[in-house]
């Protein structure tokens, strides 16, 4: 083995997610082709190779959550699986040539910016590269960030994360927890309590859900898609603007805040006969403070006898040490099988004392926040372009 | 679905109402926003059977985060039986322009028959508008709005209310309604009484085929691609008459307000920010996500 040496290029993309993937692509489009992908892991895809979880899938209809210059005329569906949006990025990656421009099991451990040579200085365990631009594709909910919870170390049953599934654990007839009721439990919750012997879910704050219409195309619209590539185009943009149209929630305009309650209490009013089960899945806060989720089958997995909602286990683990110590003795008693999730991410960090910009890797870290607990959004990567 | 009544109280927090005596009527318009020294206040002029809520009730706030927002709800201006003629409209959008902006000009967008009064004033009053938009709007009534209004009338006389299924069939575009069910279409009955009756009477005889050339207002003309009450034809005609004018269509039917109000607040807001982003005689590109 020689002297590791440096690689010089003039693009250094992180990440072969959808974003790196489609900064490559246009890159390629253009005609340019002095750049390098660094992937951590052994293929491309990101957040749809790491989640196989069952159930996975997108929130944003596959016509418009896809490239607008790769459309995909036979999605399966309205909202297609995760595994369908992998191999859609595979594809990608092979058919505009990316493959060769890709290192995988590059995982970014250090990039410094010198200001002496105006390059970036990249490490990786597949080595250096140098480079003047530096793109990150990272994403902010790529990585796993586990709840802090006291004792859970002893707990002798298998344990993981919901982006890191492990299939070779069989669930079917086992007592599972799922701690969390976010967006990628709302997926899992329905598809394990099919085979599960006992599911309980724990529930720090309800999400607010909205109807999910969702449904397969048929062969003969696929058909038509692929004959008539504008009516892809056209329903995207038909798809994009009605996202658009919830902007006036996000503006909290009272109005549309009290449609899109009335539209996430409707539906689960509708899902849900029992009156104290629909008390405990109704949020206790203004919708749109957490991500509104959308789904038709998680409401109705709780009116199955195999699927318990448990609100006040959790509520009470922050409360008191006993009842952390209830609480634990709780999971540990129901459970055989547990799914962690929680988001998390990865952050970018400035340092004060330095003119450089560090890439750190905190594990676990939500954001980046400094001894006291405070959130610095200036460590944010926006500033790497300097 | 988003019938004007669920679309109704959709006021932007901070709204102040007001009413002003126009001819002896009492006249309601809205203000939102602050004022901005940068570009003057936009005034809505909302179309037949509308009101700021109806027609405006994603527009008004939403423009309102970056611009002072003033929207009138027009009132029958003639008894029952009279004919309506654009001058009595224009008196009312006059007043409150008048009331809100005293000496300040401003940015007059009109939606459909609001459109019609937008240009009627822009081409009578220039010193009053600095710009103007001009949002499915038409120079002159031709045969196919003729049938329109036609059977309309002959529905309304009648009293069935499959008037509102007629309405909703004309007012929307054919994507748009691909995808909606003919119950969440009619969740909500558009209103009618004697001032939509007269509105729609004034529909069927509007020419303002002399006035609209002396527009010299920077003017964004807005048409919809698949709108049957007015056609894209009338919008481009609009566009070769205007001196200072840029043209756009959006993919929607006649109700734009209702199918893609977001689309029509971005080209809105921009324009009223920067008018000549666009210079005159150009065609602004459709979006493309």
């Amino acid at each position: 083995m020689t002297q590791p040496s440096i690689h010089d290029t003039s693009i250094i993309i992180v990440g072969a997610g959808f974003g790196g993937l489609g900064m490559a692509m246009r890159l390629k489009e253009t005609g340019f082709d002095d750049f390098v992908m660094l992937e951590r892991a052994d293929d491309v895809g990101g957040a749809w190779r790491d989640n196989t979880y069952p159930g996975v899938a997108c929130d944003v209809p596959s016509h418009l959550y896809s490239f607008s210059y790769m459309p995909k005329p036979d999605w399966s569906r309205v909202y297609s699986p995760g595994g369908e949006i992998w191999d859609y990025l595979r594809d990608c990656a092979r058919k505009t040539g990316l493959v060769p421009h890709i290192h995988f099991n590059a995982g970014l451990q250090k990039a410094e910016w010198d200001a002496d040579t105006r390059r970036w200085l990249v490490d990786t365990p597949q080595g250096k590269w140098r480079a003047q631009y530096l793109i990150t594709a990272t994403g902010v909910l790529a990585d796993p960030s586990l709840p802090d919870i006291p004792g859970v170390q002893g707990f002798t049953g298998q344990t993981f994360h919901s982006s890191q599934w492990d299939h070779s654990v069989d669930l079917a007839g086992k007592r599972v927890g799922i701690v969390g009721s976010g967006a990628s439990a709302i997926q899992i919750v329905p598809e394990l309590a099919k085979t599960a012997g006992e599911l309980v879910v724990f529930q720090r704050s309800a999400p607010y859900i909205v109807s999910r219409p969702d449904r397969a195309y048929t062969q003969a619209e696929k058909r038509s898609f692929a004959r008539l590539p504008d009516t892809m185009a056209q329903l995207r943009e038909d798809i994009f603007c009605f996202g658009e149209y919830m902007f006036a929630q996000r503006r909290n305009v009272p109005t549309f805040i009290a449609e899109a309650k009335k539209m996430a209490l409707d539906h689960l009013a509708d899902q849900v006969p029992d009156p104290e089960l629909r008390a405990a899945l109704t949020p206790d806060y203004a919708i749109g403070c957490k991500r509104v989720l959308i789904a038709n089958t998680y409401y109705p997995a709780f009116n199955q006898d195999n699927v318990t909602l448990e609100t006040s286990a959790l509520a009470s683990v922050e409360a008191t040490p006993e009842a952390e110590a209830a609480y634990l003795a709780g999971i540990e008693a129901r459970a055989i099988g547990t799914v962690w999730m929680e988001g998390g991410c990865k952050f970018w960090y400035r340092d004060p004392n330095s003119d450089r910009l560090t890439v750190l890797w905190p594990d676990l870290a939500y954001a980046f926040r400094d001894e006291n607990g405070t959130f610095h959004p200036e460590g944010y990567v926006g500033t790497a372009a300097e | 679905m988003k019938d004007s009544d669920t679309m109704a109280p959709a006021m932007a927090a901070g709204v102040v109402t007001r009413q002003i005596k126009v001819n002896g009527l009492s006249v309601t318009y809205h203000e939102a926003g602050q004022a901005n020294t940068a570009h003057p206040p936009i005034v809505l002029v909302h179309g037949s059977s509308g009101s700021t809520m109806g027609h405006f009730g994603f527009l008004f706030p939403l423009l309102a985060v970056r611009h002072r927002v003033i929207s009138l709800d027009m009132t029958m201006p003639v008894k029952k039986g009279e004919k309506l003629e654009l001058k009595h409209l224009e008196a009312q959008v006059l007043a409150v322009m008048n009331a809100a902006s005293p000496g300040q000009p401003v940015t007059l967008l009109g939606f459909s028959l609001g459109a019609v009064v937008a240009a009627h004033i822009a081409a009578r009053q220039p010193a009053l508008i600095q710009n103007l938009v001009l949002l499915a709007g038409w120079v002159k009534t031709d045969t196919m709005m003729t049938f329109f209004n036609r059977t309309w009338f002959a529905l309304r006389n009648a009293g069935v209310p499959e008037i509102n299924d007629y309405t909703i069939y004309a007012a929307f575009g054919a994507p748009f309604l691909a995808d909606k069910t003919v119950q969440m279409m009619t969740a909500g009955a558009m209103p009618l009484d004697d001032f939509v009756d007269a509105q729609m009477e004034l529909n069927a005889r509007i020419d303002i085929t002399d006035l609209v050339p002396q527009i010299t207002a920077p003017t964004l003309i807005i048409s919809c691609t698949h709108d049957q009450m007015v056609p894209v034809h009338h919008g481009r005609a609009l566009f070769g008459m205007i001196d200072d004018a840029r043209y756009v269509e959006i993919g929607t039917g006649h109700a734009s307000v209702f199918e893609r109000p977001a689309e029509v607040t971005r080209l809105v807001d921009r324009f009223a920010a920067d008018p000549q982003e666009y210079p005159a005689g150009a065609t602004i590109p459709a979006i493309k996500p």
